[in-house]
């Protein structure tokens, strides 16, 4: 008798650039972020390969433990922000995403503020 | 310190001092020259031995490589942990916190034309921070740089929450305010 739950069996897989997708929307869509750093091997490989998903988020799934999912984020935020804050908003906001997007538990989000750049028109400023 | 960078430097400074002795000596009487000369002659003629020469040059090789790096990174900070709580952790680069140093020098409207900005650790979790700028000639130095020191003091506790012991304001250069005159 088929599973109710799971009517349809097989396997169901997700590619790290898949989750690192809604990673990179979540961090950028939350305010006083400018953009993702990334490093110079995802450069060079946007270079000659085309697009990397999800530059600038680092995604690892958890071996011990199925659906577990460990995030870190490497944004460049605007100056005049208090910068824990906008990490703690980052946090939440990729946390939330990623569990409601990809059914996925997210295990930890970790930011690393890699840098702060000056808005370019004050009259921008929230 | 890095064990292995304290292993590597104490192999270094044994390795140094015996080759400084062997200098001597060869410098003193060349007689020893000549004999060095055949002994490591014998050495490299040798197949086996040819190859054991090969291979510790090449971990002297990594070994110099890897003593040039921490050399010239050494006292400059990598990242800053901030906070960590039930979602993860968030560190603060050390390139954000010089990118806040610098937005805040040049927003100070003191005269500064251009400036570097360096942060280093200090003591009980504490940074210092270090600018070094170029001024325009008509800027009263020790006033100015004072209220810089103290913006960029109060800008770095405030956007990062990590306390600053000192700040230090280097004057490299003042620049003359030229005005062209287009004929």
């Amino acid at each position: 008798m088929p599973d109710p739950l799971n009517p349809t069996k097989g396997d169901r897989s997700m590619t790290q650039g898949f989750v690192a997708q809604y990673a990179v929307e979540a961090a950028l869509g939350t305010p006083g972020v400018y953009d993702l750093d990334t490093t110079p091997l995802v450069s060079l490989k946007e270079t000659l390969v085309g697009e990397h998903e999800g530059k600038g988020v680092l995604v690892y799934f958890n071996d011990a433990k199925e659906n577990l999912v460990n995030i870190t984020v490497f944004p460049i935020l605007y100056y005049g922000n208090v910068l824990p804050e906008i990490a703690w908003n980052i946090q939440e906001r990729v946390k939330n995403d990623v569990e409601k997007y990809t059914g996925l538990m997210v295990e930890s989000v970790n930011v690393h503020v890699k840098g702060v750049v000056a808005r370019e028109d004050p009259a921008k400023q929230k | 310190m890095n064990r292995l960078i304290r292993f590597a430097l104490i192999f270094y400074a044994f390795a140094l001092s015996v080759f400084s002795v062997i200098s001597i000596i060869v410098a003193l009487n060349r007689s020893m020259l000549e004999a060095l000369y055949f002994v490591l002659y014998g050495f490299i003629s040798t197949a086996s031995f040819k190859w054991i020469i090969i291979v510790f040059s090449g971990f002297l090789f990594l070994f110099s490589l890897s003593i040039l790096v921490y050399g010239l990174q050494s006292g400059r900070m990598h990242k800053t942990r901030v906070r960590s709580n039930d979602i993860g952790s968030i560190d603060i680069g050390v390139d954000a916190i010089e990118n806040i140093v610098l937005n805040t020098a040049k927003t100070s409207q003191c005269g500064i034309k251009t400036a570097k900005a360096r942060v280093y650790p200090a003591r009980n979790g504490r940074i210092r921070a270090e600018l070094s700028a170029v001024l325009y000639s008509d800027v009263e130095i020790p006033a100015m740089m004072a209220k810089v020191q103290d913006k960029i003091k109060k800008d770095i506790e405030r956007y990062s929450g990590i306390p600053v012991d000192k700040v230090v304001v280097k004057v490299s250069r003042v620049e003359n305010i030229t005005t062209k005159v287009e004929r």
